[in-house]
């Protein structure tokens, strides 16, 4: 468990709701939230990725703190990814229910949807700390270089392409490999979007409450890299 | 083969609600798994940090294609992405999975009673609205029946809103289930 929640009393459901009543205007500045919070929590997910990728994780998913959580819960980070299987969010940062706050759609973007849980992550839960996580050889970016081609995909899988196209177009005919460099201009770009779509983020960010970190997750290896 | 592949999911919750998970976390399947995903299982879950999904169902990378939104619900987004994982990576089973003492539910119960969110958080109130109006007033526990509700709702949204999930189910290809997790006693209960 990372140190951090120990810091902070668990929010019951019903407090939350009260509180997030009363921080209905601008964000109030908390004592204990500052970006150095944000960067040790980065500290202690990329420490749990070092772990699973060396193959010694640690962490204990069992009954330990279930009766506590059961109570509240207050996850140091949020993370918007990806829903393919290879890239299990927990397992990957090795750690543990209750530490991760978890946003997970084909192509790891910004949806309405996506954002309120974001918001709420922040709002209501005081998540300090939001990682937008691509991984190599994602299928929903690859659809989307294969719209920019002219491809089309059936039911509402298009409109998963289309949303990636904007990153799949931005890096057509770059150095490199075409893909990769789509996937991490995707999370470049989800990266601001979340600042640009969402007041409660943007104001949060800007009192430095939060912090928003963009990275890359690499099937092969395991390893988790932060994008700059 | 659906209805076996549901029985190995609920086979990896109880090893998890009795605390001896087995599930291959780290390095075994890597290399061959960084060149394609066939899961077997596409769950649609919430956010909620005390619900990750293959740390509950005891289960390792590669086995289960996840889409998770504060409050479990479908939208346009979280639909492409079962699509994705039914008509491209051949997934036979769908869950919809709630749980116990959701923030969205309770959420949707105070905006019914006026209550107002910022941002865009209203709009996971607003999705499970129905839910919470369809279960007031009803026996029991206003929360737990609107969890319920929403689950058994977005189980009968998936084939209602998409054609390609529909006539998975059709064929007998596919099973959508929707079930419920507990935070006190960390087990799955299906829904009937």
């Amino acid at each position: 468990m990372h140190q951090s929640i120990s810091r902070r009393s668990l929010l019951s459901a019903g407090a939350g709701l009260a509180a997030l009543a009363l921080d209905a205007g601008p964000l109030r500045l908390s004592a204990l939230a500052s970006q150095a919070d944000g960067k040790s929590h980065l500290a202690a997910l990329m420490a749990g990725n070092a772990r699973f990728a060396a193959g010694t994780s640690h962490c204990t998913p069992a009954t330990a703190r279930r009766a506590e959580l059961a109570n509240g819960q207050a996850p140091f980070v949020a993370v918007l990814g990806c829903s393919d299987s290879r890239v299990p969010v927990e397992t990957i940062f090795d750690h543990d229910p209750g530490d991760v706050f978890t946003v997970r759609v084909a192509g790891n973007f910004a949806t309405d949807t996506g954002l309120g849980s974001l918001e709420y992550a922040v709002a209501v839960l005081k998540t300090e700390l939001i990682m937008v996580l691509g991984h190599s050889a994602c299928g929903a970016v690859k659809a989307a270089t294969q719209a920019v081609k002219g491809e089309t995909f059936p039911g509402h899988i298009q409109a998963l392409a289309t949303a990636i196209e904007p990153a799949a177009k931005a890096t057509e005919g770059m150095s490199g490999d075409w893909l990769a460099n789509a996937i991490a201009e995707n999370v470049r770009m989800t990266v601001k979007a979340l600042t640009a779509q969402s007041n409660i983020l943007a104001d949060a960010h800007a009192a430095g409450t939060i912090a928003i970190v963009g990275a890359f997750y690499d099937l092969h290896t395991g390893k988790v890299r932060t994008l700059g | 083969m659906p209805k076996y592949h549901l029985h190995d999911l609920m086979a990896g919750n109880v090893r998890f609600a009795n605390g001896n998970p087995v599930a291959q976390k780290a390095t075994a399947h890597r290399a061959e798994l960084a060149l394609s995903q066939a899961p077997y299982a596409t769950i649609l879950s919430c956010s909620d940090s005390r619900v990750p999904v293959e740390t509950i169902f005891d289960h390792g990378p590669g086995d289960i294609f996840v889409v998770r939104v504060a409050g479990n619900f479908v939208n346009d987004d979280g639909l492409a992405s079962i699509e994705f994982a039914v008509a491209k990576l051949k997934s036979t089973l769908v869950m919809v999975l709630g749980h116990t003492g959701c923030g969205a539910a309770d959420a949707a119960i105070a905006a019914l009673d006026g209550e107002v969110f910022p941002g865009q958080i209203g709009r996971l109130a607003d999705a499970l609205a129905r839910s919470a109006e369809a279960t007031r007033g009803k026996p029991g526990d206003w929360a737990a029946n609107t969890v319920a509700e929403n689950v058994r709702a977005n189980v009968a949204a998936l084939s209602a809103r998409s054609n390609i999930l529909a006539d998975g189910v059709a064929s007998g290809e596919l099973l959508i289930c929707g079930a419920i997790y507990d935070l006190h006693t960390g087990k799955v209960d299906l829904l009937t």
